[in-house]
């Protein structure tokens, strides 16, 4: 056969390769099959669970997952399929755990990459799946109120013709939770959930808390206290900042602070109301922790009102909005600390909402673990990594190398050597080499 | 003639080199997506055969060195080369022990896969960083280094520049896995041998094309696989003489399996190399040679015990007479009990490894004997 012709041949086995149809519920009927014969074949079990997932019994998916996962707890595709399967029943909790599984010990690295960014919205997603508990459970958590030394800090509200300032109250507030958090005698509710349990319970149009449900979330938060407050333009860059501690026991507000000051004094203004609440608390801070809170996160105050504007659009779901903003304040101020990681996150969690099974599917097609998946789809619970062994052996074969994984401790055959059989060379019981080569290799002119 | 650099890419250095697995782990891809794995190793060799009163003595020392580039996903990027001494003494001989040494050529190699491991294209260089031309003294030990029968792990100091290219696919049929590819290499002219008066005897390998069908499969804990290879040559060249060493059939096989916690592996293979043309015009020999292996694995306290036995067979056919004389046939037996410890700390994979062959090779009493340090690093 002409040496050109056998390529040709093998160009057309290569254009015939995996063009095998997919067909979920024969795959399924195959699998459960070998699955009844084998109950506990984790690569059986595994494929019948992407079978499962394809064809959209996602719960019976999670079942033989699960069992898979159990016998091979490090298995990357079994942890992919067992979060997707559970993502779609709802289960956030299995979804999490077991994206996390993956990005330990899946071998994709795209898809490790994708499920990073899940993970962060997944993040987003159960903590919203929670407050929608919490609400729906109130009547069982009664009116007993939280600890008093919790404390729920809502955003503050603001009322001025100055646009550029709506989202200052929102920065306030995070202001306001970080540093109330460095007293180890308070623990403050995490703005991310008391953001979601307002949501659920509802605020007003201009997304202001009034003061009843400022104590249901803080009921609802489990806190003891509640500090609720505004922020208003007066003339010019004049501002006025109210904050008063609000018992959520007895729904009575304390005495309410305020700060005037100028948009430049802003921090300030804002450590002198910090430090009024926690006397209004009760709270004597060590000399450490008044330190940690006579810190400013930045001396920019555009940075501060970008980051401000960020909190703004990750609450109300805007995160590749906020990661823009986040990265704007970072820009404006690479000290920014908490500027860089809001927008490390929020550019996750926007990539994250975009990430889907389908999209994941895809980056996994043509990777190993892809060979896996899609031997499972035509009802084989073949490893797709033994497929990638066959390629490998035939590569070393074909143009071997001695960096090869050929691991074997048997000697493989040898290969034709430069001055060989041909030229009498290779004999090593003959002591008259030389000779032979001459008579080998022709003497030149 | 072809594929001269191929030999460095045979035994010894994949042995040393290789610390995976009892049997074989080969993948198209890295083992670990993103990790750059170095290896590198010691190892000596030695066989000594005896007849009529005389001793002769092959010996080489090797240090391989090899990296692993895994870039993105689907391509992988290798490079390896060694350094080599060889050494051919007699006792009793007046001459001087004849000796070569440096380093090898050097071979790089990229794979890109395609689909779902479906196809991989790869192509291979190799750079003639090596001694390609050995001079009189030289050059019973860089002949003595190419037997076939005694596969020294550097077969060939160097051998010019060459170039391959190759395609192989691999696809589940039923629960058998099938791979099948082909290659071509091509070497550019090199000099093997310098005369004492300084001339160079020049000498231009023929091509190669490869083709190979394997199969492999799982039985649960255990794996079978089978391959044949088939080499044709095209003919050599040296200073207006053409001459053909003959092609190659590589039948192989193997099956692994685990039971309890001792592994257990059965490999073996066979290479008939054809007829050929010599460059004085007489038949080359045919050549036959077989080899059966087997090895067990003992986990314990972190460090895996393998023992191994292996026997290898040879069988050559008769050499016409000529004008400088033919050649009977001849047999070789040798039989090889080896163990290898493999053991990690922090990523630094450890095989040490020792063996001991006896036997006979063409009427001379053979012993020979083989020690490696292997390492292999991958964070």
């Amino acid at each position: 056969m002409r040496r050109s012709t056998l390529f040709v041949l093998l160009i057309g086995l290569a254009a015939a390769v995996g063009c095998a149809p997919h067909n979920p519920a024969s795959a399924v009927t195959r699998l459960e099959a070998k699955r009844d014969a084998h109950p506990d074949a984790a690569k059986t079990l595994r494929a019948l669970g992407i079978a499962y997932h394809d064809a959209g019994r996602f719960a019976d998916a999670v079942r033989v997952l699960g069992r898979a996962q159990q016998l091979m707890p490090s298995d990357g595709v079994t942890a992919l399929y067992l979060g997707m399967s559970a993502e779609a029943t709802g289960d956030l909790t299995t979804a999490r755990a077991s994206y996390e599984s993956y990005v330990r010990f899946g071998r994709t690295s795209r898809v490790r990459a994708q499920l990073r960014g899940k993970l962060a919205a997944l993040a987003r997603r159960e903590i919203e799946a929670e407050a929608k508990a919490t609400v729906a459970a109130e009547s069982k958590i009664g009116t007993e109120p939280g600890s008093p030394r919790t404390v729920a800090v809502l955003p503050l509200s603001f009322s001025g013709t100055d646009t550029t300032l709506t989202s200052l109250g929102i920065g306030l507030a995070d202001l306001m939770i970080t540093d109330l958090s460095r007293s180890a005698q308070l623990t403050v509710v995490e703005r991310d959930r008391l953001d979601a349990l307002l949501d659920e319970i509802g605020r007003s149009g201009d997304g202001s808390v009034d003061a009843a449900t400022s104590v249901r979330s803080g009921r609802l938060a489990r806190a003891g206290r509640v500090v609720r407050g505004s922020v208003t333009q007066l003339r010019g860059s004049a501002l006025r900042a109210d904050a008063a501690v609000v018992d959520v026991s007895t729904a009575r507000a304390g005495s309410p602070l305020n700060a005037d000051f100028t948009l430049d004094a802003l921090f300030d203004a804002e450590k002198r109301i910090v430090f009024a609440l926690f006397a209004d608390m009760g709270i004597t801070l060590t000399p450490a922790e008044r330190a940690a809170i006579d810190l400013r996160p930045t001396r920019s105050i555009a940075a501060f009102l970008a980051y401000s504007g960020g909190l703004a659009a990750e609450d109300s779901g805007r995160f590749d909005r906020a990661a823009q903003l986040f990265a704007e304040a970072a820009r404006i101020d690479p000290g920014f600390a908490a500027a860089q990681g809001a927008a490390s996150r929020a550019e996750a969690t926007s990539a994250g909402q975009a990430v889907t099974a389908s999209s994941v599917q895809g980056t996994l097609a043509g990777t190993a673990e892809g060979a896996t998946v899609s031997a499972a789809q035509q009802g084989e619970d073949i490893d797709g990594r033994r497929l990638a062994s066959t390629l490998g052996a035939a590569r070393d074969d074909l143009n071997p190398s001695p960096a090869s994984d050929a691991a074997s401790t048997i000697v493989p055959p040898p290969v034709k050597d430069p001055v060989g059989i041909a030229t009498g060379a290779g004999d090593v019981t003959s002591t008259a080499a030389v000779i032979r080569i001459k008579v080998g290799l022709p003497v030149l002119p | 003639m072809t594929a001269p650099t191929l030999r460095i890419a045979g035994r010894g250095v994949a042995i040393a080199l290789g610390m995976l697995s009892p049997l074989v782990v080969r993948t198209a891809r890295a083992q670990d997506a993103g990790v750059i794995s170095t290896r590198a190793a010691a190892e000596v060799v030695s066989y000594t055969l005896r007849a009529n009163g005389r001793e002769k003595t092959i010996s080489q020392l090797v240090t391989p060195l090899a990296v692993v580039i895994p870039i993105g996903e689907r391509f992988t990027f290798d490079i390896a080369t060694a350094y080599a001494r060889s050494r051919v003494a007699v006792k009793g001989d007046s001459a001087a022990p004849s000796t070569v040494s440096g380093l090898t050529d050097t071979q790089l190699r990229g794979s890109y896969v395609f689909g779902q491991d479906a196809i991989v294209l790869t192509g291979g260089l190799n750079l003639p960083t090596g001694q390609s031309t050995a001079n009189a003294k030289q050059f019973i030990a860089a002949q003595s280094i190419s037997n076939d029968f005694l596969l020294f792990p550097i077969g060939t100091m160097g051998a010019g520049f060459g170039a391959t290219g190759g395609i192989a696919l691999a696809r589940p049929i039923g629960a058998w896995n099938v791979g099948v590819g082909g290659s071509y290499r091509h070497s550019a002219d090199f000099a093997p041998y310098e005369y004492n008066d300084g001339q160079k005897a020049h000498y231009q390998p023929g091509n190669e094309l490869r083709t190979r069908i394997g199969i492999d499969r799982s039985f649960g804990a255990a794996t079978a696989m089978a391959g044949v290879t088939y080499s044709s040559f095209g003919d050599d060249k040296s200073s207006g003489a053409t001459f053909n060493t003959g092609n190659r059939l590589v039948f192989q096989g193997g099956y692994s399996a685990t039971v309890g916690s001792v592994g257990y592996s059965l490999g073996a293979w066979n290479l008939t190399r054809t007829r050929g043309t010599r460059a004085d015009g007489r038949s080359a020999p045919s050549e036959n040679i077989t080899n059966v292996a087997l090895g067990a694995s003992f986990a314990a306290g972190g460090v895996s015990l393998e023992p191994s036995l292996e026997a290898r067979h040879l069988a050559r056919s008769a050499v016409p007479a000529g004008t400088s004389g033919g050649a009977a046939s001849a047999t070789g037996q040798m039989e090889t009990i080896g163990v290898r410890a493999r053991w990690t700390v922090s990523g630094l994979h450890i095989a040490p490894s020792a063996g001991y062959s006896t036997g006979k090779l063409e009427g001379s009493a053979l012993t020979g004997w083989h020690g490696t340090l292997a390492v292999r690093f991958a964070p």
